[in-house]
């Protein structure tokens, strides 16, 4: 992985490759690293893979012209053909009088963690920390499946109006299943640095999960009222963000939360920031174009405070880049980095205790978007649903399809709870909420 | 790069490996987007590097780089081997390959026109006249045109002395239209949704989209949309456009005939299937007009070539004969696990990553039906169009669609426009109350070419032949 000088060094020789070629601006981003990935089903690791690479993005401009390349050929000569071919695309681009240009930002300091036993950890280290899992739930009378990866990244961003940025970090990721026939339950961990991960006790926390929802019993689909666990809460906050606070989508009037600014448009627990710099997320400094990350707050107290803005989108509005733009070209947008939605007081215990009759959602699968203007989103639940009955748990049920509007969802809250999960770039509580809605009914 | 392959495969064996398969893949690829009267995307991207993937202790390692001199192949080949290793720590029983043959050959796929090698300038002129077609209703907001070519070459070599040379061509895009009003949006899309066809084919394929001709209609009915009712909820016979069921053959067959996912290598990510190995040659899938092949061969689909990436040659395989379930898609690895030859379709997504179970084209065979009469034949049904939205449970069972439109069968013709349709079910009951495909003449191929599976995860190009049909008594909108 290159570290700053050398991937700073190389990003000069592509900004000056591309004005070589006859741009007037460029702006240039390397990304650096290595991964590897254990992967295990039926008590056994049957799928183990490591990859490291490096590739160059380069955009090309004139005037309003743009062109971008990718590539992995990074010679001197690979350099120059790429500076070259960015520069035909723009020539013969047509213009996008949206275009904002190439802007000058100020360097970040970097915040992501960097974790030397992390970036080095060996298939061996993998594979005990692997046979760990699988014996703890092997022992439990459950079969193991999962995976754990470890990672070490660099991103470095420059750009000929003077922009130049690099930052790194480490990441690890365990996904752990334990099932008994067609019952599982699943422990996940994001972190960014192995000594974090505690394989034994995610090992239990899966096998306690399935081995407490065998033997799942009918529940027709309605209306309920659910606790809803912090995965499946990290699942619903991502499709809203998609939804709901990009700028694109408001100046294309597609958000759902249009002409929301300044309204109460959830309950007044609920708080929403983005944050790439918070280290209880996945700190990282800038964004994809090189603009350093800023803290936005989204809802507060339930009011909607703010959107996020790439360079394009913010010129637009006459605003400045909150730093949530992509590699370009990214014609999607600004897009979420870091959500971080504010805990509450209640543990998961009362939530259920406060419950006449619920259920206990675990985790969604395989979410989609049902209707973009009411954020309704459609999927099932999955490794663990259970009635709640007279505060309690009552039993494990089979898994509902669900059909429900997340900005109804979060209006409706009863109960934040006080400590938050991690899952990928979202940091999230479990949520108790008055009225959900099941549609259809599994098998399983 | 014979060598390089050779060199990689000398040094896993020498290290130890048992088996070896080592392949450099080249990618370029070129994608385009025109919004709203400016190219806002215009990218081209090259990728190349070296994957080996051993066998060593009787389980699998795999390593991959960039590094493509005989430095590099000699410590990919090293890394696999001690990661197989590692893997061999909690193995049970050593990996087992079902037998394939010795290939050795070169293939391009056929086309007429380098794709790659279409001017820039007349490749945005083609999206900028389609764009530029939809525009002028005051209501569509958003008009877009897309374009996307790829050249991928492999070279292949394995331990048991196959190796080919095979370049695939893709080429594909469409147009899509999108009103708004009051904070709801619609969109049309032509001739799929999320950014068109694709093809294995040159640029000759794209230039018969007509995307330009298309574009007038695509925007008319976005803008129609914003003003038509809710569809209605009930239970309807429906009949299936060919892009929405290219998607429903792909959920509910192409991924649940993953012989992988059956044996449950795929559990804590996409899920498993309820496909079980008991069911095979006696389930009943669905109705007697149901007719499955995967077909690796076919002419353009988004999933032929010539061999997958273990080197096994493509395949035509029966899956699904007048409604049992008679085949599943596998790889040698889990082709053995059930004493059966590989189906070829094993595929992997760039040099980075290795084969797993993938679709190839599964292909619902065409019926004898013509698409008046089915309509005239459905009186008071719904016809459906254009994939919206999807959702499914982990073993492919439980499934809710929405599509971008509904239309009313009144009388043979298609009347009333409905918004917002959906539709779910449970998979052999959906295609048990199939009773009817339209013939040859409405066969199309539709290409996917995002479908995702494994971790690391990966995306694989795969294809879907069908045509319209009919299923019965179908749950439309959401239960209250």
């Amino acid at each position: 992985m290159k570290n700053r000088e050398e991937a700073l060094d190389l990003l000069e020789k592509a900004l000056s490759a591309a004005t070589a070629a006859g741009c007037d601006a460029a702006d240039a981003v390397l990304f650096s690293g290595s991964s590897a990935l254990t992967r295990f089903a039926n008590d056994i690791i049957h799928q183990n893979v490591a990859r490291e690479g490096e590739t160059l993005s380069l955009r090309a401009v004139r005037g309003k012209r743009t062109g971008v390349v990718h590539t992995d050929v990074l010679t001197d000569a690979g350099i120059a053909s790429a500076a070259k071919r960015a520069a035909e695309i723009a020539a013969s681009a047509a213009e996008d009088p949206e275009f904002p240009g190439i802007i000058a930002s100020p360097t970040a300091e970097p915040c992501g963690i960097f974790d030397e036993e992390t970036a080095g950890a060996s298939p061996e280290t993998r594979a005990r920390a692997v046979c760990e899992i699988i014996g703890r739930i092997e022992a439990g009378g459950a079969i193991a499946s999962g995976s754990l990866s470890t990672a070490a990244r660099s991103i470095a961003v420059a750009n000929t109006a003077g922009t130049c940025q690099f930052d790194r970090k480490t990441s690890v990721g365990l996904n752990i299943v334990a099932m008994a026939d067609t019952a599982a339950g699943c422990a996940r961990l994001s972190a960014a640095r192995l000594s974090e991960m505690d394989a034994v006790e995610r090992a239990e926390f899966a096998l306690r999960k399935c081995l407490g929802s065998r033997d799942a019993g009918e529940i027709e689909p309605g209306e309920y009222t659910v606790v809803l666990e912090p995965a499946a809460v990290a699942a619903m906050i991502q499709f809203l963000a998609r939804l709901g606070f990009g700028a694109l989508a408001m100046q294309q009037g597609q958000s759902c939360l249009q002409g929301k600014i300044g309204e109460k448009v959830f309950d007044e627990r609920i708080s929403i920031v983005d944050d790439a710099r918070d280290p209880v997320g996945s700190p990282f400094a800038f964004d994809g174009e090189g603009v350093p990350t800023r803290r936005v707050e989204l809802i507060t107290d339930g009011v909607m405070r703010g959107v996020l803005y790439d360079t394009k989108t913010a010129a637009k509005d006459g605003a400045a880049s909150t730093g949530h733009g992509g590699v370009p070209p990214n014609p999607s947008g600004p897009h979420s980095s870091s959500l971080l939605v504010s805990p509450g007081n209640a543990t998961l215990d009362e939530m259920i205790a406060s419950t006449g009759r619920g259920l206990l959602v675990s985790n969604f699968h395989y979410t989609n978007v049902a209707e973009r203007s009411t954020a309704t989103i459609t999927g099932m639940t999955r490794y663990g649903l259970f009635e709640i009955v007279d505060g309690e748990v009552a039993r494990p049920v089979k898994n509902l399809r669900f059909t429900q509007s997340i900005l109804a969802a979060l209006d409706d809250v009863e109960a934040v709870g006080a400590t938050r999960e991690r899952f990928g770039s979202a940091v999230v509580p479990a949520l108790k909420i008055g009225r959900f809605r099941f549609t259809g009914k599994s098998d399983h | 790069m014979k060598e390089l392959l050779d060199h990689a495969l000398d040094v896993a064996r020498s290290a130890g490996a048992s088996h070896t398969e080592a392949r450099v893949v080249s990618l370029a690829k070129e994608s385009y987007e025109v919004k709203n009267g400016a190219p806002v995307a215009a990218l081209h991207s090259t990728t190349e590097g070296l994957g080996v993937r051993t066998i060593a202790n009787g389980a699998w390692g795999f390593a991959a780089l960039q590094d493509l001199t005989p430095g590099g192949a000699e410590r990919a080949a090293r890394q696999a081997v001690d990661i197989a290793r590692a893997s061999a720590t909690a193995a049970k029983e050593p990996v087992e390959l079902a037998p394939a043959p010795k290939v050795d050959g070169t293939y391009t796929t056929p086309h007429e026109v380098d794709p790659l090698a279409v001017p820039v300038e007349e490749k945005i002129g083609l999206l900028m006249r389609a764009e530029r077609a939809m525009q002028g209703r005051p209501k569509v907001k958003i008009t877009q045109a897309f374009l996307a070519v790829l050249r991928k070459q492999t070279l292949f070599a394995n331990s048991e002395g196959s190796r080919y040379d095979q370049t695939i061509y893709e080429c594909g895009g469409g147009i899509a239209a999108t009103a708004v009003r009051d904070g709801e949006s619609q969109v049309r899309s032509y001739p799929n949704s999320f950014r068109g066809n694709f093809a294995t084919a040159g640029f000759e394929y794209f230039t018969t989209l007509g995307l330009e001709r298309e574009a007038p209609r695509v925007a008319e009915e976005a803008e129609a949309l914003l003003s038509a009712p809710t569809c209605p909820a009930g239970r309807r016979d429906i009949i299936i456009e060919g892009g929405q069921l290219a998607l429903q053959v792909h959920e509910s067959i192409g991924h649940p005939i993953e012989l992988d996912r059956v044996f449950g290598t795929e559990a804590a990510y996409a899920g498993t299937s309820f496909l079980t190995t008991e069911k095979l040659g006696r389930f009943r899938y669905g109705s007697e007009h149901v007719n499955v092949v995967a077909d690796a061969t076919v002419p353009a689909g988004l999933g032929t070539f010539k061999w997958d990436d273990e080197g096994v040659p493509a395949r035509r395989v029966p899956i699904i004969e007048h409604g049992v379930f008679v085949g599943y898609i596998s790889d040698r690895e889990s082709a053995a696990r059930l004493g059966v030859p590989s189906a070829g379709a094993a595929r992997s997504d760039g040099w980075d990553n290795i084969p797993l179970v993938r679709m190839t084209n599964i292909n619902l065979l065409p019926g004898r039906w013509e698409l008046d009469d089915l309509l005239a034949d459905t009186d008071g049904g719904l016809y459906l169009a254009t994939n919206r939205s999807w959702s499914i449970d982990d073993m492919r069972v439980n499934f809710q669609f929405g599509t971008e439109v509904a239309c009313e069968i009144k009388g043979g013709k298609l009347g009333q426009l409905y918004k917002n349709p959906s539709y779910t079910g449970i998979t052999p009951e959906f295609w048990g109350s199939c009773d009817a495909v339209c013939g040859e003449k409405h066969w199309k191929l539709f290409g996917t070419p995002n479908c995702g599976k494994g971790e690391p995860g990966q995306s694989a190009h795969v294809g879907h032949g069908v045509a319209p049909a009919r299923f019965r008594n179908v749950q439309v909108g959401v239960v209250r």
